[in-house]
């Protein structure tokens, strides 16, 4: 029955070539008439052989035929059909050929992306109905789902097939379904090829069956099958427990990948990333979704044709490891790197894919700076340290010179007058002596006061002084040797320039290191003029000559200690070069400043220092404006007396300072645990303690050693001058307080940049 | 003329200081002795006395000095074979120049200030 069927709806069990007869025992016994038929193939010829069989054995048998195909299927179909010598223009005008494109159809019965049904009767429905008029039998030919199936989409394939054959249960017609088996290919396919077989009432194998012409044949293919398909279960389950092997081992390393705590990176040969661990994300800053499928985003500009460069290298496939170069965040801060690289390959070919992985030495490479940079500095300060231990030597061996010299000569006459010389040479020899002697106490002088420079100890006993007066008198000291040395010495001293709050006497030594400094470097003929005036709100003092002059190079040392411009000067000259160094240093302590020109060697210096004018003075000048001269100063006033504590209180915070009254040493005591005075002002007899003991308190505390302080003593100023320094006060001053000279030297010793208890070296 | 020294001019010394103290003072220690001083207040003058003036048995000499030093002038005058031969007593406040002096072939060498006695004992050794 089934071989009828077959037979009358011209579908071939045994190949195109070979009509009719053919063994039945492969067919399901129980396929109806009309029949939905499902034909597999694997090459379209057969295919078009098999609709060529079914459509023509139909159009013969005066039924209808609906062919909804490909385009390629239906040419093939019409011309096959032609050649067989059916009409198809006649059958056409009859109604009995009807050809439907394929896709265009399936668009119609789509909706929502799935077949219609209501679409599907209004369409396919319709279309049989017209070809089964006058009781015509029908048969269809459809690719419809074979399309869907081909897309992918299986659902909508099998739904389809569905609605054929509800539609042959209101219908009568025969249905021809054609799948390739392409569609089939993977072995997961069975079920789906089970399914479509279940959607059909009859299935027609593809070629390579039905190609067979005897039984045996085919019993030998089917046995032949079987054995293929067993090896296709074993291989296949090998090739599960293969998968899942890998799958467990990409398991491992994915796990260690992203718990490397080593940045890592995969890339194409255009950067483009393909992985990007969590190392990465975190040192560079680039999430993995920011950076994958695009362009690597952390090599710098200046290194992208480098990097090109290297990446072809690895392309060839080498790999390297341990090149050291830098990367970029994502904010755009430098990451110092050591990158490892090698080329990903696929098994055979070339390599596709690179691996990076990345140190970050950013810390190390700090450290390395840092330690290069302490290297430097204990270089730097190993090096100065060389240089002023040479200084030192260089000043010690310059020491002994001078202080020799003139013993050489005092011994020298010495033995001369032990001899018993008489006359003009025991003159010159008490002479030489003399000057010797003085020479060499003056050295002596200098020593000691570089001394107090170095130690802090240096102090002035603050008066107000009369500077031309004291500018004068250094002249006239020096006078005698410059018209010895036949140089001339002019002076111009302006009589108002003053008065400063100063030390008188370390005033004139300032002046007279000066002019005996310009006497000593010019030469017999020269010049040395002194030129004393007063200015807005200093007097300067100006000491020039015709000497020598000091080369640029030389100009910024030659205020330092221990510096003259060259040894062998200092031989021809004498001197330990300490002069200028001490009055720098003295003018300082009186709030000044020094300065130093010349034009060259032999071209003559200037010396200048300028010191301020006492306040009230420039006040005076200012016409009653008044600035605040202390403004902000916080000042401590130790006195056993009250009504001195408030006139001083009253006087100083009328100029600005916030004062802090004591009435005896203990009270001060309480006052300075809680604050920190820019100056102390304090009276020598106090009850219980004295100054003294207060001032050597402040020296032996480490926050409290840099504030000036300021003793007021009573009449027997003389005496006490000497110890109230020697205890620490930088100046003193005799009671009553000249309120003048108390605001200059406090605005004196807060304002000098370095202050009488200025650190050694400075 | 005395020849106890082997060289001529065995009474005149010459006085080679810079500081005209103690070159005045070495000159009228060596005159209180009975000795002819030529004084020069460098290397250069020392030369120029030595060449243009009558012979010396022994040269006194400083070592740093303005102009042409004491190392500088031993140079000048090792290269001369009319002076090379005449002893050279070194006289300098530094110590360490006084030993390279002895390295440098000066027959002896004093630190200021000079021991009038000591310095007497080298002169009687060479005039």
């Amino acid at each position: 029955m089934l071989l009828r069927t077959f037979t009358r709806m011209g579908i071939s069990l045994t190949g195109p070539s070979v009509a009719g007869g053919g063994d039945v025992a492969f067919v399901n016994a129980a396929a109806i008439d009309p029949a939905h038929v499902v034909q597999f193939y694997e090459d379209d010829a057969f295919l078009l052989e098999s609709m060529t069989r079914f459509v023509g054995a139909g159009l013969g048998a005066g039924d209808a035929a609906i062919v909804i195909a490909t385009p390629r299927h239906r040419n093939g179909l019409e011309k096959r059909l032609g050649a067989r010598g059916v009409d198809l223009r006649i059958a056409r005008r009859q109604g009995r050929y009807i050809a439907l494109d394929a896709a265009e159809t399936l668009s119609a019965l789509m909706a929502d992306g799935c077949p219609d049904e209501i679409r599907f009767r209004a369409v396919v429905g319709e279309t049989i109905e017209r070809a089964a008029r006058g009781g015509r039998g029908v048969r269809a030919f459809g690719e419809m789902v074979a399309l869907l199936w081909d897309a992918g989409r299986r659902d909508a394939a099998l739904r389809l097939e569905g609605l054929w054959n509800e539609l042959a249960e209101r219908a009568q017609f025969s249905l021809l379904c054609a799948y390739p088996m392409h569609g089939f290919n993977r072995e997961a396919d069975g079920e789906s090829f089970l399914q479509v077989c279940g959607t059909h009432g009859d299935i027609v194998p593809a070629e390579s069956y039905t190609r067979l012409t005897d039984g045996r044949e085919r019993l030998m293919a089917i046995g032949h099958l079987q054995q293929k398909a067993r090896a296709l279960e074993a291989e296949v389950a090998q090739r599960k427990r293969a998968e899942e092997a890998l799958r467990a081992r990409n398991a491992t390393l994915r796990a260690l990948i992203q718990a490397s705590p080593v940045p890592i990176a995969v890339i194409e040969p255009d950067t483009t990333v393909r992985l990007w661990n969590p190392a990465a994300e975190r040192v560079f800053g680039w999430s993995a979704a920011e950076v994958l499928g695009r362009p690597i985003p952390i090599v710098p500009e200046d290194q992208r044709a480098e990097c090109r460069r290297v990446h072809e290298v690895l392309l060839t496939g080498e790999s390297f490891s341990g090149v050291e170069t830098h990367r970029l965040r994502r904010d755009g801060s430098r990451v110092d790197v050591l990158i490892a690289a090698a080329p990903l390959g696929s098994a055979n070919g070339p390599p596709r894919e690179m691996v990076l992985l990345f140190e970050d030495i950013t810390e190390r490479k700090r450290a390395e700076v840092e330690r290069e940079g302490l290297l430097r500095t204990a270089e730097r300060a190993r090096a100065d340290a060389e240089a002023a231990s040479r200084a030192k030597d260089e000043f010690l061996s310059v020491v002994s010179h001078e202080l020799r010299t003139p013993l050489a000569a005092m011994l020298g006459w010495v033995s001369v007058l032990k001899t018993g010389a008489t006359g003009d040479r025991a003159t010159r020899a008490l002479d030489t002596i003399e000057r010797s002697g003085r020479a060499q106490a003056k050295l002596i002088e200098d020593l000691l006061d570089v001394s107090r420079i170095v130690t802090g100890g240096m102090r002035l006993d603050l008066r107000l002084v009369d500077l031309p007066a004291v500018i004068r008198e250094a002249v006239d000291t020096i006078r005698p040797t410059a018209d010895v040395k036949g140089v001339r010495l002019e002076a111009r001293l302006d009589p108002t320039a003053g008065p400063v709050a100063g030390d008188a006497d370390r005033l004139q030594q300032i002046a007279w290191n000066l002019l005996s400094n310009a006497v000593k470097f010019t030469p017999a003929g020269g010049l040395v003029e002194v030129c004393l005036e007063r200015r807005d709100d200093d007097v300067r003092l100006a000491v020039r000559d015709t000497g020598r002059g000091i080369s640029a190079e030389f100009l910024p040392f030659v205020f330092e200690r221990f510096r003259q411009a060259d040894s062998a000067v200092s031989r021809r000259t004498g001197g330990l070069g300490l002069g200028l160094a001490i009055v720098r240093h003295l003018v300082e302590l009186h709030g000044g400043a020094v300065a130093v020109a010349s034009n060259g060697e032999g071209r003559g210096a200037e010396f200048a220092i300028t010191l301020p004018l006492t306040p009230f003075k420039v006040d005076a000048a200012r016409s009653g404006r008044a600035p605040r001269l202390l403004d902000g100063l916080g000042i401590l006033v130790v006195d056993d007396d009250v009504d001195t504590q408030e006139s001083l209180r009253i006087l100083l915070e009328a100029l600005g300072a916030r004062v802090t009254t004591a009435g005896s040493v203990r009270e001060a005591r309480e006052a300075l645990r809680r604050l920190t005075p820019d100056a102390v002002v304090s009276d020598i007899g106090l009850p219980d303690e004295d100054g003294y003991a207060l001032v050597r308190e402040l020296r032996a505390t480490d926050r409290l050693r840099p504030i000036p302080a300021i003793a007021v003593t009573g009449r027997d100023a003389g005496q006490d001058a000497g110890r109230a320094v020697a205890a620490g006060y930088q100046v003193r001053l005799d009671k009553p307080v000249d309120l003048e000279l108390l605001v200059a030297a406090i605005s004196q010793l807060t304002v000098a940049p370095q202050g009488a208890s200025a650190a050694p070296g400075r | 003329v005395n020849v106890t020294g082997g060289h001529a001019g065995a009474h005149r010394i010459l006085v080679v200081e810079d500081d005209e103290d103690v070159r005045g003072a070495l000159s009228a220690m060596l005159q209180g002795e009975g000795y002819d001083v030529v004084e020069a207040v460098d290397g250069c003058e020392a030369l120029q006395r030595l060449r243009g003036g009558a012979p010396v048995c022994l040269i006194l000499l400083d070592i740093f000095m303005p102009g042409m030093d004491g190392w500088a002038f031993r140079a000048e005058q090792m290269k001369d074979p009319a002076l090379a031969d005449i002893p050279v007593l070194v006289i300098t406040a530094d110590s360490a120049a006084a030993t390279e002096a002895l390295a440098r072939g000066a027959v002896s060498a004093l630190t200021k200030p000079v021991e009038f006695d000591r310095l007497l004992r080298v002169v009687e050794q060479h005039c």
